[in-house]
């Protein structure tokens, strides 16, 4: 009994023993851990720290000042720059954007040196401050001359004013809206584009059926689009050109559309986005237009109006929307680039050569 | 003594520049019924637009074929027929050069006359128009820019010959080097811009060939 009685107490002192060793050994290697987690934060707040000091100190050397309808924030070596380049940007965008020119001074610009490898270099940042204060499209100019960085300026600031839009116009859009005109190329693309679309719609628009425009441009909703917009041949097609998309979720549907069943396609296609999207690049030069059109003052009322595109572009242009869309498709039909084969320049350095080479030739020494 | 040349030059060169014509007359009806099944007015442009080099080979090898058979006779009888002449060696071989420039608009007048059936016959996508002067103008001038090159090649002497081939090895050994050595120098882009960008001598080949454009 007594031996018992000694085992259990020789069991019971080996435990304490091993326990209290156990339990110096966790509080070692705990303190180790915590003492490098000390000094990972150490390192972590000195780095912060670092960086407070940099931004503070890089703000500090910022002057602040407003010109035009552009807030500035310029290196002081800048600022004449910045002021500047601001006087050319503010008279050209207040003649183009007329007084919605001003919602741009919500916005700070900031104008810095590039710092390269070696130093400070000609080169010069045109940034914008978001609503969070973080500098954000960086433009790099160079040479920083005040005609480029206000083209830079004008540039960030159109569409700085373009994402100021509500949400609904864009929607239509399905892009960021542009201010500026369309050219003779664009119209000319968009010609090919009406003519090619897989859409029947687009191409009564281009023979000038004004209802079909107003479906093509997004401006009636229609209730059935993929047959509304769409033929046999335009589903046919826009099938094929998303087939491997449309093949994961449905292969042998798609087969069967691409073998010619319309049926099958009609149910692929229905309430696919690629319906309205085919058809989406118009929108852009109708607004466009609409702007161009309502002279200075249409992009303010754009910001003012409200309703349906049709009512909002009809509001922009200052004409009704069957106006706008018959002059749309006008200009569709009509405007075109010159053709690319032949102008005064290819003719004029062909006829140069054509003279070089040919007094070459009579300066040749081989017949004597 | 022109009539003389272009009696004489013709009959060495007719063959070559009535093939041309034909193949000229041919190929813009050839392209636009190549190109007529596309879907839309974009597939087809972008077949028709596969024929443009077709075109600039075809001017680059008329101008080239004229202007060697304008003088090929000449080299081989060894200019005995130029030298019997009462005229300066600068006069002849201008008379040449003008001789053989209307012989290459021959197949200048073919292809505007089959670029013109094709606007006129042909039916072409809604939305696309046809350039049939300005296309025939443009091959035009290609086929008298490679001519004049040529002619200017042939007429010159084989050390002259030797020189430009030297150049253009030199150009492209150098590019050789430069790569091989790692050094960050292009030779070939800027002499590829001086030749094929505009006003560059070779710059009426480039770009599109577009019978038909939007």
């Amino acid at each position: 009994m007594p031996d018992a009685r000694w085992r259990v107490l020789r069991v019971g002192l080996a435990i304490v023993v091993l326990a209290q060793a156990a339990s110096a050994q966790g509080n070692e290697s705990f303190e180790r851990r915590l003492d490098s987690l000390a000094a990972v934060a150490n390192a972590a707040r000195a780095r912060v720290s670092r960086h407070d000091d940099s931004v503070s100190r890089v703000r500090a050397q910022l002057d602040s000042t407003r010109v035009g309808v552009f807030t500035l924030r310029a290196q002081p070596t800048l600022a004449e720059l910045a002021r500047d380049a601001a006087s050319i940007a503010t008279a050209d965008l207040q003649a183009r954007l007329g007084a919605a020119a001003r919602r741009i001074s919500d916005v700070p610009f900031v104008l810095r040196a590039v710092e390269g490898d070696g130093g400070p270099s000609d080169a010069v940042t045109v940034a914008l401050v978001d609503s969070l204060g973080v500098e954000r499209a960086h433009a790099v100019v160079n040479p920083p001359t005040a005609a480029s960085v206000a083209a830079t300026m004008r540039h960030h600031g159109e569409i700085q004013l373009a994402r100021g839009l509500d949400g609904a116009l864009k929607r239509w859009l399905f892009t960021e809206p542009r201010f500026d005109t369309v050219t003779s190329f664009a119209w000319t693309q968009a010609r090919v584009e009406l003519v090619s679309a897989p859409s029947g719609a687009a191409r009564r628009c281009y023979e000038g059926d004004l209802p079909s425009c107003h479906m093509t441009v997004g401006l009636r909703e229609s209730q059935d689009p993929v047959r509304e917009l769409l033929d046999s041949a335009g589903r046919h097609q826009l099938v094929r050109r998303h087939a491997r998309e449309f093949r994961f979720r449905e292969f042998d549907t798609v087969e069967r559309c691409l073998r010619g069943d319309d049926a099958q396609c009609i149910g692929l296609l229905d309430g696919s986005p690629h319906v309205t999207n085919a058809l989406s690049p118009f929108r852009l030069s109708l607004l466009q237009l609409a702007m161009q059109i309502g002279g200075p003052d249409a992009i303010e009322r754009a910001f003012a109006s409200s309703g349906s595109p049709s009512a909002r572009l009809a509001a922009i242009a200052g004409v009704p929307a069957d106006t706008l869309v018959r002059r749309w498709q006008e200009r569709v039909r009509t405007e075109r680039v010159p053709s690319e084969d032949m102008d005064i320049g290819i003719a004029a350095a062909s006829l140069a050569w054509f003279a070089v080479f040919g007094a070459l030739a009579m300066r040749s020494t081989r017949w004597r | 003594m022109f009539r003389a040349i272009l009696s004489t030059q013709w009959k060495w060169s007719r063959v070559i520049v009535l093939f041309g014509a034909i193949v000229a007359f041919a190929m813009p009806l050839a392209s636009v019924q190549a190109s007529a099944g596309a879907e839309s007015a974009v597939a087809f442009l972008a077949r028709l637009q596969r024929w443009g080099p077709a075109y600039a080979v075809l001017a680059a090898a008329i101008g080239c074929l004229v202007a060697i058979i304008a003088l090929q006779p000449d080299h081989q009888s060894r200019h005995v027929y130029a030298l019997s002449l009462p005229i300066t060696r600068a006069r002849y071989s201008a008379l040449r050069l003008g001789a053989g420039a209307v012989f290459v608009l021959v197949p200048v007048a073919a292809i505007l006359m089959g670029a013109l059936l094709v606007s006129v016959a042909f039916s072409i996508p809604a939305g696309l128009h046809t350039y049939p002067l300005e296309f025939a103008l443009r091959f035009a001038f290609a086929s008298l820019v490679a001519y004049a090159i040529f002619f200017a090649i042939a007429s010159s002497t084989p050390q002259t010959a030797g020189v430009v081939l030297g150049l253009i090895a030199s150009v492209l050994l150098a590019e050789y080097l430069l790569a091989v050595t790692n050094a960050d120098v292009n030779v070939i882009e800027p002499v590829m811009r001086f030749v094929f960008v505009r006003p560059g001598i070779l710059s009426v080949f480039s770009g599109r060939w577009m019978l038909i454009d939007a």
